[in-house]
């Protein structure tokens, strides 16, 4: 159902208090603790390719101050490739529910093994969607 | 130069705004979208602090944050996504069992 | 080349292979052993007995053992003022004393186990496993007991063995005896057992170190400590010399409780409920022992004490003669032989008390011998009577089971301390030693060695007769029931160990004739004596005699030994023949019954249990009772009261946990606030 946007009114704006006292005091530290002067960049320094220098470990060629990233860099690559496949298996049908999305979001439910024998005790029809 | 006081409250705000809409909504998918603003909230600090100490390491750094920001969001779609198979609704409310 | 000694540990791991076996058959379930697990406990002290042998040849060469092979626990650093941190060790100690004892035991555990192929197979028992499995771990317990080079070893042991005891005496624990009996002596020993464990951790905490032997041993520090040349730690405030006296006490209370000394003495009438072989090898001749071993071991100890030499001394004495009295009266065999059990571990403590180490030590081999003669005679006794051990029901079995006759005969004779049997001669040289130590000795243990000698030589009169009593009753005059009619004598395994037990009962004394030497001046037939003294310097006979004189203040004083052993031969020969009198017609008369009121407090042992009971039940129960009632109402109290306020404010406090992933996060976000006004506030920001 598309509508146009409306404010939403039901919403719990007594938790969203703790929000603005938490900025309140976020201001509050920030605007008073004092940083003195910002350090800044060189003029001429290529800051995008000492951040490429950084990435590939060569940060003593970079001009800016910085350290080197490479295993970071391959962590994160890692992680990214993680990431796309736990999004395909969360979001792929199980034909059959013994897969892992129904152990992992067991909803309350009947879980894997246990589930189809208590289904047959009780002739539940009501099966996990899945 | 901009001093880094008013990076910091921009930061505060928009991560304010994040946790309230956190706070507030019920909806999954705005739970993500306010994640995003707490993340991003994250690297305006570290890009505001990488330029006041003069070193690339803040703003490296943001662009990990960045990576992993998607990484969650992937994870998070996928979570909603089984969450609306099994209840129907994407409500962070209804899915309560998990409790004592 | 491999010695004797790097096989002694062999000794005492073959009977624990045997209890292995045996309880690995048990537990399978099925008949898998021949005679019920009986050849592999005779295989196995067999064995032991062979390596004893071996061993007992290589000490008597001169040769002793006294090394450490585990050390389990070390200390870091020396505690008080000793010298050497604390360590607690296995080892073992050979010398002329453990060789000599180990012989005994595994000697007559071999013979009560051959034994038990006629008490306990023949007779169609079940659950043999368990029996035999119950008397390999008692030999091995034993031996382990007796090849210990530290008090602390000594005591694990010395647990296992009364572990056996109870394991053995409640074997047959569907009737209703043996398991009272079993967890009485259990309960009884333990209470002693109690002293001796405080006495151990006393040792170790005063001298740093339990070893019996070797110059870092407790008894040789203690005597440097005495002389001033050491310093050792002491506790209560007490002077080195009276806190040694309180730990050889504590000790004493084990010794007190294992062998069976007034006034934990009661347990060991009782245990008679157990099978008659396991009474020969654990109450008679090995358990028992154990408690005056332990004496013997730590003698070096117990001779810079005088109050605790006096001590032993007066309760061998009085338990010798109580025990003596009460074995007057009873009518059942095996009463009688536990009364006399009791009453010779009585002498042997006496000796020992006494300052007279070889006439203790002797007195506890031959007896050894001749009480497990007399158990295992007793035992045939009642396979013929079908297990009716009441003497007046028996009668006349002289001509029916002649070897038992002649073989009991000569183990009475022995008991009673008639001359040439074994009992004479170690029975004598104990109250030969308590006779000139109390003339020799000046201050108040001269005094107290004198009245224990008293008693001690009215004892003997007590003994000779109880012993012919039982000896007529049971052997002589008329078959007084059908059974005493019909009885007849078991086969082999039962001829042989009394035959066995019956030669070394009339021979072994003649090991140490301390009045035939004294008449014909021929020191040399003093055999015991020199073997003892063969032992290394720490733990011979010579170190004891300069212990005792030094700080014991104990002298001997010129009394001829045979005047001695006369004067108490002719009270036991008094004893044996007013026995002869009363018992010995065709028909005897139950006399006991004119000693009117007195029979009844000697039946009733003194009425020892019954105050015993009414300890338990007018002082210790109440106490348990308020001790109960504090436990339920204010330590429990106290655990409850935490447990259920936890409990009530976990029930309240997890609703917190309500699921809904807001809340949550909204709790996340004001800690942080509350954590961010702190730390501002705190490390003042503002």
């Amino acid at each position: 159902m598309v509508s146009r946007p409306e404010l939403k009114e039901d919403a719990n704006y007594v938790n969203g208090l703790a929000a603005s006292v938490l900025f309140v005091v976020l201001v509050a530290v920030f605007l008073t603790a004092g940083f003195g002067e910002a350090a800044g960049f060189a003029a001429d320094a290529s800051l995008v390719a000492g951040i490429g220098y950084a990435l590939m470990d060569l940060h003593a060629e970079s001009a800016v101050g910085v350290e080197g990233f490479l295993a970071t860099f391959e962590t994160v690559g890692f992680v990214l490739v993680a990431a796309t496949v736990a999004a395909v298996t969360l979001a792929s049908r199980e034909t059959e529910g013994d897969g892992p999305v129904t152990a992992l979001t067991d909803g309350g439910r009947p879980v894997d093994g246990e589930a189809s024998e208590r289904r047959a005790e009780s002739g539940d029809d009501e099966e996990v969607e899945s | 130069m901009v001093p880094v006081e008013y990076y910091l409250v921009l930061s505060a705000a928009v991560f304010s705004i994040g946790l309230y809409g956190l706070l507030t909504r019920e909806n999954a998918l705005f739970f993500l979208m306010s994640v995003e603003l707490m993340l991003n909230a994250a690297n305006i600090n570290f890009i505001a602090f990488s330029a006041q100490w003069g070193n690339l390491t803040g703003q490296t750094f943001s662009l990990f944050v960045m990576a992993l920001a998607a990484a969650e969001v992937a994870v998070g779609i996928g979570i909603i996504l089984v969450l609306y198979r099994n209840f129907k609704d994407v409500d962070v409310t209804v899915p309560q069992e998990m409790r004592w | 080349m491999a010695g004797a000694f790097d096989y002694a540990l062999a000794i005492a791991v073959l009977p624990f292979l045997s209890f292995c076996l045996a309880v690995g058959v048990a537990l399978s379930g099925r008949d898998l052993l021949p005679k019920g697990g009986a050849l592999p406990g005779i295989a196995a002290t067999g064995g032991s007995l062979l390596l004893s042998a071996w061993v007992f040849l290589t000490v008597s060469g001169g040769e002793t053992y006294n090394e450490t092979f585990y050390t389990w626990a070390a200390g870091e650093a020396a505690t008080g003022s000793l010298s050497e941190p604390l360590t607690l060790s296995f080892g073992m100690l050979l010398d002329p004393l453990s060789a000599m004892m180990l012989l005994i035991v595994s000697l007559v555990a071999l013979l009560v186990h051959v034994f038990s192929l006629g008490y306990m197979n023949d007779e169609g028992e079940t659950g043999l496993p368990r029996y035999y499995a119950g008397l390999g771990l008692f030999t091995a317990s034993m031996l382990g007991f007796v090849l210990a080079d530290n008090l602390l070893m000594a005591f694990m042991f010395f647990e296992l063995v009364g572990l056996c005891s109870y394991l053995l005496i409640g074997f047959w624990f569907r009737r209703e005896g043996p398991p009272s009996a079993a967890k009485k002596a259990f309960l009884v020993t333990r209470f002693g057992d109690y002293f001796f464990l405080i006495g151990v951790v006393a040792v170790f905490a005063t001298f740093g170190t339990a070893k019996f032997a070797g110059e870092h041993s407790f008894p040789r520090i203690a005597e440097h400590a005495l002389a001033g040349e050491a310093t050792v730690n002491t506790f209560l405030g007490l002077e080195p010399a009276a806190w040694f006296t309180v730990i050889g006490l504590l000790v004493l209370g084990g010794v007190i409780g294992k062998s069976a000394q007034f006034p934990l003495h009661t347990w060991l009438p009782d245990a008679m409920e157990g099978p008659t072989p396991v009474s020969a090898l654990i109450h008679a001749a090995t358990m028992v022992a154990a408690g005056v071993y332990l004496v013997a071991r730590m003698y070096g100890f117990y001779a810079l004490s005088p109050t605790a030499l006096a001590i032993i001394a007066l309760v061998g004495a009085f338990t010798a003669l109580f025990a003596a009295s009460m074995g007057l009266v009873k009518d059942e065999i095996k009463q009688v032989l536990a009364y006399s059990t009791i009453s010779q571990y009585g002498y042997i403590m006496l000796g020992l008390g006494a300052g007279g180490y070889v006439a203790g030590t002797f007195h506890l081999l031959t007896h050894a011998f001749f009480k497990a003669l007399l158990f295992l005679g007793a035992g045939s006794v009642i396979i013929a009577m079908h297990h009716n051990e009441d003497m007046w029901e028996m009668g006349g079995l002289k001509e029916r089971m002649p070897v038992t006759y002649y073989t009991f005969l000569a183990g009475s004779l022995a008991l009673a301390g008639i001359v040439p049997f074994a009992g004479f001669w170690s029975k004598d040289e104990v109250l030969y030693e308590a006779l000139v130590h109390g003339l020799g000795t000046t201050s108040g243990l001269g005094t107290a060695l004198l009245v224990a000698y008293g008693m001690g030589l009215l004892a003997v009169l007590f003994t000779g007769f109880y012993t012919f009593r039982m000896v007529m009753l049971t052997f002589h005059g008329e078959p007084r029931s059908e059974t005493a009619r019909e009885a007849a004598e078991g086969g082999w395994n039962v001829k042989l160990p009394l035959i066995v037990l019956g030669i070394l009962a009339t021979t072994v004394g003649l090991v140490n004739m301390t009045p035939v030497a004294d008449l014909t001046g021929m020191h040399d037939i003093e055999l015991l004596n020199m073997w003892l003294s063969g032992a290394p310097e720490s733990v011979s006979v010579e170190q004891y005699h300069h212990l005792l004189e030094e700080f014991g203040g104990i002298h001997a004083a010129d009394v001829p030994s045979y005047l001695a052993g006369g004067l108490s031969l002719a009270l036991a020969l008094v004893g044996a023949g007013s026995a002869y009198v009363l018992y010995g017609g065709a028909d005897p008369e139950p006399h006991t019954e004119k000693l009117g009121s007195l029979r009844g407090v000697l039946y009733n042992n003194y009425y020892q249990d019954e105050y015993q009971v009414w300890l338990a039940e007018n002082v210790v129960l109440p106490l348990s009772k308020v001790a109960d009632v504090f436990d339920q109402a204010v330590v429990d109290g106290v655990v409850n009261g935490v447990s259920s306020v936890s409990l009530f404010g976990g029930s309240r406090l997890k609703r917190v946990q309500d699921g809904l992933v807001t809340h949550y996060a909204a709790m996340l976000t004001l800690g942080l606030t509350v954590l961010l006004v702190g730390f501002a506030v705190y490390g003042g920001w503002f």
